[in-house]
């Protein structure tokens, strides 16, 4: 295969999710006109918001070559913890600091014993996540804790211009952490690590502290979005955050990172995470069953990963 | 009876370089052929090619007189044509008896009956004079061990031909005695081997034939009575000295010292030093500790004992990150595993270092220095890629390899070690690596060239040491023959 033909699947790979995503809109704008409108549209903006949040931080950690299967417990864990606090004292900064120490703590626990051990992610993560909505569950009694707290309310409610807090919210994340990865060390070298860990340990960077700090920034953003999750439904609710991790995986997965590591980008999760919001809110209007949601989106998954291997196949005949 | 096995005028190239020219060769039952040539021969194509891992692009192939077409492994496995790899295939978790009868697994009334099968196995380990019980699991073994077991395992297929491709590789001299009896064994019961050695010593030993490929062809095919020096020679063929552009440089300060090194495993009780402008060669035949040594030294491998200076800065801690900010860069001997991002582009790839020439404020790349120095690098070390954008993965072998070295060039070592840096590379881009290894002697650089190509070792160093067997066997500034080196390499100096 000549080098023209490679090259034309590798940008077709970039731009593939994007088309879908247009298709998509143009479709539902045609089959039902009350999909293109600023109020529905503003709503499945906030919907999405708070995968699209999880689904940032999931991207690096996905590029880093790991996993992190832990940001449903610690989306519960911090805004649990967070409500409680506020219920009890009605002060907000502290219950805020102490919810996102708690997404510090999670994430150091993961990166410390990924970074320090060969043990898989997968598996760490995953009894961190089965710590965490345990914990959850014990100091909320399983019950939830209701708020009636204005100031905390505005976080997760409020609009600017009719345009929701979250949405705004969501866009500064995307792009501070399209900024990090696209243009600091930092990015680069999580790229580096997932792409192939042995020649980065060669290169003489320091592999253990960029995988420390991914998981930190995983487990912060994950307690960020369980601080404006409860926010928004003015209550902390011990059993949010179930099947977020999931979520996130999914948004990262169709927006074409690999979890090889080393591939994908936060544009096309932004974009991975609007076809899934699009696709449900797309479902909801035309009436249809909500238990087909889940269905849909699997297909939409399968389709993405299909293109992706066709591609690599063609990219990678020759080598 | 005919033949066990014929090949007849099989040839095979690769994107248009004939690798194999009509090689045309008889096996027969109870016999030992060895195959000897240097690295590049084309040994393990053939090899390839008989275990159906490779498919000719024309020739033909008898197996006890009847022609056959091997076109996967599973069908060589069929005609009872087996290999036994120099990396071993065993699957670690599972026991001896259970890889043993991996894929045809012994079946009882409630599925897989492994008591038989650790029966059977114990059997077969007995007859061979193995002494390891079937059901212990391979990860508890050692790599000998591990190697007596794929030869009972390829026993127990059934085979009739095996291929046996550098078996002594890692094993000691007790474990060798035992190899060699049990390959007598094998020859008395009827079965062909095929031994692929750089260690003539054993050749001697055990081969009935001796068949020499040198450039794809057979050159000759001797008896064990024709003198060790004939065999090398048609191995080695006329050497072209001025493939090697080495330029001589004054050498000056000593910058890389190693003193008493050894890991305790691999090699042990290894001193030299390097100078500036100068290049040390370490020759050697595969697996002879070069590659050990050179990871130890630039500590990515643990080393046991021995002193590590570079510019007599003391190295304590072992790891990359003190090395290269000591003054020391790698090359390492696959460059896809280790050695570059295939993901990332020609640009990222060269200014991955953190010890690459940019100022960056916060953290922040900064792209201009970024594509400077990529665009300097590729016109210093003529890179050839239609822009520094493009992913590394899309380069060909030699361009790749002058990647990794801009990768390690550009944080500005005193010294480079660099480890079968031609590996891979076509005959053009070998050249270009050589200018480069002049380029470095000129900017008064210390070179650490390891090879197990010995012509490459002999054309580009000033200085050079034998390694066998994990131990320097002889350092000198004379320029030796590929022959004298192949003595020494090939453990020669032990037979007196």
């Amino acid at each position: 295969m000549n080098v023209d033909k490679r090259k034309f699947w590798l940008v077709a790979r970039k731009y593939a999710t994007l088309a879908i995503l247009i298709v998509f809109v143009i479709a539902m704008s045609l089959l039902t006109e009350r999909f293109l409108t600023f109020k529905n549209l503003t709503n499945v903006g906030r919907q999405l918001s708070f995968n699209a949040i999880i689904s940032v931080a999931m991207t690096m950690v996905i590029i880093s070559g790991g996993i992190d299967l832990s940001v449903g417990g610690t989306v519960a864990l911090a805004g649990c913890v967070c409500a409680r606090i506020i219920a009890d004292s009605g002060q907000i900064l502290p219950a805020v600091l102490a919810a996102l120490a708690i997404g510090t703590a999670v994430g150091l626990f993961n990166g410390i014993l990924i970074a320090c051990t060969n043990i898989a992610p997968f598996i760490i993560t995953l009894s961190s996540l089965s710590v965490a909505k345990g914990m959850t569950l014990v100091f909320t009694n399983a019950s939830p804790i209701p708020l009636s707290n204005e100031g905390f309310k505005a976080l997760g409610q409020s609009s600017f211009y009719s345009v929701p807090t979250p949405i705004f919210i969501m866009l500064a994340v995307f792009l501070a952490a399209g900024y990090v990865m696209k243009k600091t060390k930092f990015g680069r070298y999580i790229y580096a690590i997932g792409g192939n860990e042995r020649s980065a340990v060669l290169a003489g960077i320091s592999v253990k502290r960029v995988k420390l700090a991914v998981y930190v920034i995983s487990g912060v953003l994950a307690a960020f979005t369980g601080i404006l999750y409860t926010s928004r439904l003015s209550s902390g609710v011990p059993g949010l955050g179930d099947g977020f991790e999931m979520d996130a995986i999914t948004a990262a997965v169709i927006g074409g990172a690999s979890l090889a590591g080393g591939q994908g980008g936060i544009w096309g999760t932004m974009i991975g995470a609007m076809i899934i919001g699009i696709l449900n809110n797309a479902l909801n209007l035309l009436n249809v069953n909500t238990n087909y949601q889940d269905i849909a989106t699997g297909v939409v998954v399968l389709i993405a990963v299909l293109f992706d291997w066709f591609i690599q196949t063609r990219v990678r005949s020759d080598s | 009876m005919a033949s066990l096995l014929e090949a007849e005028e099989i040839c095979k190239s690769f994107s248009g370089n004939a690798v194999l020219k009509n090689i045309s060769l008889v096996l027969d039952s109870g016999e030992c052929l060895a195959l000897v040539g240097e690295n590049g021969a084309g040994k393990s194509t053939l090899m390839k090619i008989f275990s159906g891992i490779y498919k000719m692009d024309s020739g033909r192939l008898k197996i006890q007189g009847e022609p056959v077409e091997v076109t996967s492994p599973g069908m060589a496995k069929a005609c009872g044509v087996s290999i036994i790899h120099q990396e071993l295939s065993l699957i670690p978790n599972l026991t001896v008896a259970q890889n043993i009868f991996l894929g045809n697994e012994i079946r009882g009334v409630f599925g897989i009956d492994d008591k038989a099968m650790e029966e059977k196995a114990g059997e077969l380990l007995r007859e061979l004079g193995i002494a390891i019980e079937p059901g212990t699991s391979v990860v508890q073994l050692t790599v000998a061990q591990q190697q007596l077991v794929e030869i009972a395992k390829v026993l127990a297929g059934n085979a009739r031909i095996i291929i046996m491709d550098e078996p002594t590789a890692a094993l000691s001299f007790e474990e060798t005695e035992k190899l060699f009896a049990i390959v007598e064994n094998l020859k008395k019961n009827g079965k062909g081997i095929i031994y692929i050695s750089h260690r003539l010593e054993e050749i001697y030993r055990i081969a009935e034939r001796i068949c020499v490929l040198r450039d794809g062809r057979i050159i000759d095919i001797f008896t064990p009575e024709v003198p060790v020096g004939r065999v090398v020679e048609a191995m080695v063929g006329q050497s072209i000295q001025n493939y090697y552009p080495k330029q001589k440089t004054e050498p000056g300060e000593v910058v890389l010292e190693v003193k008493g090194l050894g890991d305790g495993k691999h090699y042990r009780d290894i001193s030299f030093t390097v100078r500036e402008g100068e290049v040390f060669g370490i020759a050697g035949l595969v697996g002879a500790g070069q590659i050990p040594l050179a990871r130890g030294i630039y500590g990515t491998a643990r080393v046991k004992t021995g002193e590590i200076f570079v510019k007599g800065r003391k190295m304590t801690r072992h790891s990359p990150k003190e090395s290269i900010s000591g003054g020391m860069a790698l090359v390492t001997e696959n460059r896809k595993e280790e050695g570059l991002i295939l993901s990332m582009s020609v640009k990222e790839n060269i200014g991955l270092s953190p010890w690459a020439p940019m100022k960056y404020a916060g953290g922040v790349i900064d792209e201009r220095a970024e594509r400077e120095t990529a665009e300097k690098s590729v016109e210093e070390y003529g890179i050839k890629t239609d822009s520094i954008s493009k992913e590394v993965m899309l380069l060909s072998g030699g361009n790749q390899q002058k990647v990794v070295l801009a990768m390690i060039l550009v944080t500005d070592p005193d010294v480079v070690i660099m480890c079968e840096p031609t590996r891979g590379v076509d005959v053009n881009g070998k050249v270009e690596i050589y200018q480069i290894i002049n380029q470095l002697l000129a900017r008064k650089k210390a070179v650490l060239l390891i090879s197990s190509e010995i012509p490459e070792v002999l054309g580009m160093s000033d200085r050079i040491a034998i390694l066998n067997k994990g131990r320097i066997v002889r350092e000198t500034e004379e320029k030796l023959t590929e022959e004298e080196v192949m003595y020494f390499a090939t453990g020669g100096h032990e037979r007196g």
